[in-house]
Order: C-alpha cells, then sequence, then structure tokens
C-alpha cells in the first residue's frame, strides 16, 4: 500500500488547526458571554442611576417653572374669588393657563409609548406647550399689571432674550413627543444626552 | 560555553506548563473583559430611559412643583398687597409684606441640591465599587462620594459653589456661605408661613 506520508502529516496538522479554531470559537463564546451578562447588569444598575438623575435634574427644572405659573394663577384666582373681582377676561386667562398646565406632562410620555402607537392623539408637543403657558403667563402678567419674571421670586430660570425655550428643547423641524435616550447609533453624543 | 543564561527571553520556556496556564488566563480575561465593557455599555444604555422616567416622575416633578408654587404664589401675594381692595390695617399689611419679602427671600434660597432626596441605590453603589476597587474597569459615573457624575448636574454643582463664593465677597456682616443650606424642613416651615400670611390678607390657598 502506497502512502503517502506527506499527505497525511498535513491532514493532522489541518485537523489540528480546525480543532484549535474551534476551541477557540467556543472559548471565545463562553467567557465573552459570561463577561457580557455581568457587564450588563452592572450597567443596568449605573444607567438606571445615572438616569434617575438627569431625570430628576429636569422634571425639576420644568415644573419648578411651570408651578411658579400654577401658583401665581391659582392665587390669583383665589384672589378673584374672594374679592369678588370681576375681571372676566383675566378669570379666563388663569383658567385657561391652569387647565394648559395641567395637560403638560408629570410623568415621561416615553413609558406610555405604547398607548400613544395606539393613539396618535393624546402625543404631546411639549415645547409648543411650554410656549403656550409663557405666552399666557407673559398675557396674565399684562392683565394684572404685573411685571412678567420669574426673577421676582429668585427663580434660577429666565427666558432667553427672543423669548424661547430656556431649557433644551428640541427645536428641530420636527417636535419629539417624548423624553429619548439616544440609540446605539447615536453613542457619540453621549449617553447622558437625554433629548426633550 | 553556555552563553544564554535562563532568565533570557530567547531561551527555551523552562516551565512548559506555567507558560501554558498564564496564556490560558490571559485569553479567558480578555474575552471576559471584551464582553464586560460591551455588556456594561449595552446594559446601561438598556436602562438609562427607565431611570431618567421614574427620576422624572418620581422626584423631579413633584419637587420643583411644590417650590414653584409657593414662589408663585409668594409672587402673587406679593403683588396683591398693593391692592385698594385691601381693608386690613396698615400695620397688618406692612407686617404681611415684610413676611411675604422674607418667604421669598428664603424660597429663592432654596436649591434642587438643598432638598433632593438621597440616591441611596446609587450610594450603596458607589461603595460597592470602592470595596471592589474596579478602578481599571471602564465604569464611572458616580465620584468618591456616592453622587451621580454627569456633566450637567456636576455643572451646576460648580455653579452653586461659584453662588456661594460670590455671595461671600458681599459686604454682608454674615455671609450667606456660613448659613446652613435650607433643607426640605424648611420648605416645609415656608409653606406654613405663606398659607398663614395669606390667611391674614382673607385668602384660604390650597397649593396642592
Amino acid at each position: 500500500m502506497d502512502v503517502d506520508i506527506e499527505s497525511l502529516v498535513h491532514l493532522e496538522q489541518s485537523y489540528a488547526v480546525t480543532r484549535r479554531s474551534l476551541l477557540s470559537l467556543m472559548l471565545r463564546s463562553r467567557f465573552y458571554d459570561e463577561g457580557y451578562k455581568d457587564g450588563f447588569a452592572h450597567g443596568r444598575i449605573h444607567g438606571l442611576i445615572e438616569g434617575r438623575a438627569l431625570g430628576r435634574t429636569k422634571g425639576y427644572e420644568m415644573f419648578e417653572e411651570l408651578g411658579f405659573y400654577e401658583g401665581f394663577s391659582l392665587t390669583w384666582k383665589k384672589i378673584y374669588e374672594s374679592t369678588g373681582g370681576s375681571e372676566d377676561r383675566a378669570i379666563h386667562n388663569i383658567r385657561v393657563l391652569l387647565d394648559t398646565i395641567a395637560r403638560f406632562p408629570r410623568t415621561n410620555p416615553s413609558s406610555s409609548r405604547t398607548s400613544l402607537e395606539s393613539d396618535p392623539s393624546a402625543e404631546v408637543d411639549i415645547p409648543k406647550l411650554f410656549r403656550q403657558i409663557r405666552a399666557r403667563y407673559k398675557a396674565l402678567c399684562a392683565m394684572l399689571g404685573v411685571r412678567p419674571s420669574l426673577r421676582a421670586t429668585g427663580s434660577d430660570f429666565q427666558e432667553d432674550a427672543d423669548g424661547g425655550e430656556s431649557m433644551q428643547l428640541d427645536s428641530g423641524s420636527k417636535p419629539k413627543k417624548v423624553w429619548e435616550v439616544d440609540s446605539v447609533g447615536k453613542r457619540t453624543a453621549g449617553p447622558q444626552q437625554l433629548s426633550f | 560555553m553556555n552563553y544564554i543564561d535562563d532568565d533570557s527571553p530567547w531561551d527555551a520556556d523552562p516551565n512548559p506548563s506555567h507558560t501554558h496556564q498564564s496564556e490560558w488566563s490571559k485569553i479567558t480575561s480578555d474575552f471576559t473583559n471584551a464582553g464586560y465593557r460591551e455588556g456594561i455599555t449595552a446594559g446601561k444604555e438598556s436602562a438609562l430611559q427607565t431611570g431618567f422616567d421614574a427620576g422624572y416622575t418620581q422626584v423631579g416633578v413633584p419637587l420643583g412643583r411644590e417650590i414653584g408654587l409657593l414662589r408663585g404664589a409668594a409672587l402673587a401675594l406679593m403683588t396683591f398687597i398693593d391692592s385698594p381692595q385691601l381693608l386690613q390695617p396698615p400695620e397688618v399689611l406692612a407686617e404681611a409684606q415684610r413676611e411675604i419679602q422674607s418667604i421669598s427671600a428664603q424660597l429663592s434660597d432654596i436649591r434642587f441640591s438643598d432638598i433632593v432626596p438621597r440616591d441611596l441605590e446609587a450610594e450603596a453603589h458607589a461603595r460597592e465599587h470602592l470595596a471592589d476597587d474596579e478602578g481599571d474597569l471602564p465604569v464611572n459615573g458616580l465620584d468618591e462620594n456616592g453622587f451621580v457624575q454627569n456633566e450637567e448636574v456636576t455643572e451646576r454643582r460648580k455653579m452653586e459653589q461659584l453662588e456661594d463664593m460670590m455671595s461671600s465677597f458681599g459686604t454682608s456682616p454674615t455671609p450667606s456661605s456660613n448659613l446652613p443650606r435650607p433643607g426640605p424642613e424648611d420648605v416645609k416651615v415656608t409653606r406654613v408661613r405663606l398659607l398663614q400670611v395669606a390667611r391674614t390678607l382673607g385668602l384660604e390657598l390650597d397649593l396642592d
């Protein structure tokens, strides 16, 4: 029998290479997966912590301002009720302002996204709502003869010179309806940049 | 004569099993670390929105609204007190005005960082990091005190420190930076004071 020793050696070598590759793949998969699992659990903790910190800050910022308008309107409403004032326009403005503030979401719409998808009319245009509320507040102040300023009580907030948004509202052509975390594809912006 | 000593890197491995073992550990730890790094990023991104929503709804909104309501009501009372409709004696009105001014000053001094509740989970996790000393892993987000580190929060804290510094340059004989910062209890007290002064003006406010 004619046995080609060289080809046998070659065969054995390629078998060894294949076995090593397979082993390497299995190892990669096993250890990588283990690491990924641990990392994912750890990352979730950090994501929750960082997300919470941002949500607290943003919620506070927005409602510090909205609450200011609400407290101002509620008090003036009470003043009119108790003094029997008949400033119809001011009363009307107060009601509309309070209604508009009540429409502002107190939970992030993203958490009820499924319901939003089934009912698009439930979507809220945050920047537009903010603009309406500020305009209503200014109009109310004009009627009451009060200078419209958030600084009267030392609030940290002030509107931009052009009356625009003082917070980082997305001024793109497409209004954003939810506060969304940047997707993985846009990671360059950093995970901290939760958009409004 | 043997020119190659035992420690030479050119020498054949004197202990093949040891080398094999260390290669093995390196390979496994490389794979594990690579998985860990990608896992931590994916895990973080998967939870950011949930955390944001929780922080927004449970803490940010109610806390901001509470302070905002009080500030807005204080301004309304301040503008109302000059009204000719008020029939209270002048000394009562003057006292009410002083009280409202004092309340306004107190409210304007309160910052988010004064009243925000501690994030106990964040603090506990930061302590775990300190204990584990995992500094070499790509993990950040918490400083050594357990405070969450992100650009916005850090910037805000720096700004507040700057404000404290500026106020200490003032002419006030007791710089406000030396005074204790207000806390959640002060908000409650201020709220009671505000409702009380509104009552003296004949108003029963409901700020809930």
